[in-house]
């Protein structure tokens, strides 16, 4: 994710910090909340806290501190609670070499993962879903949350693990 | 096999992709107009005309100002209410963000002439203070100043009074107290039976967790606490045969009432029983 500043905090400045992060920021209120529209309501007041205090900001943090404004404003007027994540599955069935059955397991298969997910722990659920979803490098959602690569690699494994046995136990 | 599994898992969900109510384009348009909203309330631009005469408006205005200033009678904004086992966020007119926590009661008032910030409270309340002109919280049993911080002030009754200081500094003028108390960033207090005690780490979490219903506290009496859950929901406490002095430390899920009686009572040896029509707790050591 390049970033190119300008030499003045103004409109321009704000442009690219909205285009650079606003997709990652979004989509990470979602992995909080399991809710678009709470997402997308939060996000905004986000990026408005960011314009108020974008005197301030230093741009090497810019990245960090959004996500942990993000955080907060979702943590003080929400709930923790099990979520029911339900994503957009961009595959195409329109491949006629695949059988109905072969469709019908891979829809199953689908509503099995998409449940396995939204029962990952919290921290790890954000991590993965960054990684595989917005396609963001270890060492991107590191410097985001300000965890090590380290922490990034073995919530991705632990993930991965726990996706595998939740789904095998449930087939 | 294994392998295909994990495939399939990685295959799967990097199809996947979040749903959008709205487009990034209107977003940033929604965005835009927020913050002209935000601008047009903090700066208007005049033409000459409109200056000239907004200059000679603005002397009248100075002077009304001034009257109203001086002779200023305190008028307060009606009642800013929170439910039982509810939180509420309420923003003040300078946008400082009060967050009531349940059954608590907010009223403001702002000085035209010195631009001072007064809020009254009942209950339960985490502010966070606009930078400006002082900002005074008065509750029952006395008040706190402040410049721009974050604080939690928890003053259901005059008897126990709990104050944490996220951010920044605030001042405590308390009637059982003749000289100030200064609380800084990362402390916090209990102030119980007409004296100070114990001074305690703040938690940034913990503060908001509490909007949540979610209380941590180190060695607490247990008659402050008791009360404490007993007005949060509105309720009177009466102690029979309980020790009061004993002390609590732990976490007390408070969304809703009896969650949080039956930890405590649990935790301590008690029984209690709740009269609806009277209003009223009655607590007594747990028969043998």
């Amino acid at each position: 994710m390049p970033f190119m500043v300008g030499t003045k905090k103004g409109k321009d400045w704000f442009k690219g910090v909205f285009d650079n992060y606003y997709e990652y920021v979004r989509n990470y209120l979602f992995y909080l909340s399991g809710d678009i529209e709470i997402a997308e309501d939060i996000v905004q007041d986000v990026f408005m806290k960011v314009w108020e205090i974008r005197d301030t900001i230093k741009d090497e943090t810019i990245k960090p501190l959004l996500f942990r404004i993000a955080r907060n404003l979702f943590y003080n007027t929400h709930k923790r609670k099990v979520l029911d994540l339900r994503f957009v599955n961009n595959y195409d069935h329109k491949n006629e070499n695949e059988s109905p059955e072969y469709v019908l397991e891979m829809k199953e298969f689908d509503a099995k993962l998409q449940k396995a997910i939204s029962n990952l722990p919290e921290h790890c659920r954000r991590i993965f879903l960054m990684s595989r979803i917005d396609e963001m490098k270890y060492h991107e959602i590191a410097d985001s949350l300000k965890v090590s690569v380290k922490a990034v690699e073995k919530q991705i494994s632990k993930a991965l693990k726990l996706l595998r046995e939740n789904i095998d136990y449930k087939v | 096999m294994e392998q295909d599994r994990i495939k399939n898992i990685d295959a799967f969900t990097c199809r996947y992709s979040t749903p959008a109510r709205r487009s990034k384009d209107q977003a940033w348009a929604m965005l835009n107009q927020k913050i002209e909203q935000a601008e047009n309330h903090k700066t208007r631009k005049f033409s000459k005309t409109s200056l000239v005469i907004g200059s000679i408006a603005a002397v009248f205005v100075f002077l009304f100002i001034l009257y109203t200033g001086m002779f200023n009678t305190g008028k307060y904004s009606p009642d800013i209410k929170s439910e039982v086992a509810s939180s509420k966020k309420y923003y003040l007119p300078d946008s400082s963000v009060v967050y009531l926590n349940s059954n608590s009661t907010i009223k403001y008032h702002y000085n035209n002439f010195t631009g001072e910030r007064n809020v009254v409270l009942e209950g339960e309340a985490l502010f966070e203070v606009r930078e400006g002109r002082r900002f005074i919280v008065e509750f029952e049993g006395g008040k706190a100043k402040v410049l721009g911080t974050v604080f939690n002030v928890s003053a259901y009754s005059g008897n126990f009074m709990q104050f944490d200081c996220v951010e920044g500094r605030i001042e405590l003028n308390l009637d059982v107290q003749r000289k100030r108390i200064r609380v800084s960033e990362g402390d916090g207090l209990y102030v119980s039976n007409e004296q100070i005690s114990q001074l305690h780490d703040v938690n940034v979490d913990s503060i908001y967790e509490r909007l949540n219903g979610l209380y941590h506290w180190e060695k607490i009496r247990i008659d402050n606490l008791l009360s404490f859950i007993s007005r949060r929901f509105g309720y009177s406490a009466d102690f029979g045969s309980i020790d009061p002095s004993r002390k609590f430390s732990g976490k007390v899920d408070l969304t809703d009432m009896n969650t949080g009686l039956n930890i405590v009572s649990y935790a301590m040896g008690i029984d209690y029983s709740v009269s609806d029509e009277e209003k009223m707790i009655t607590f007594n050591a747990k028969s043998q």
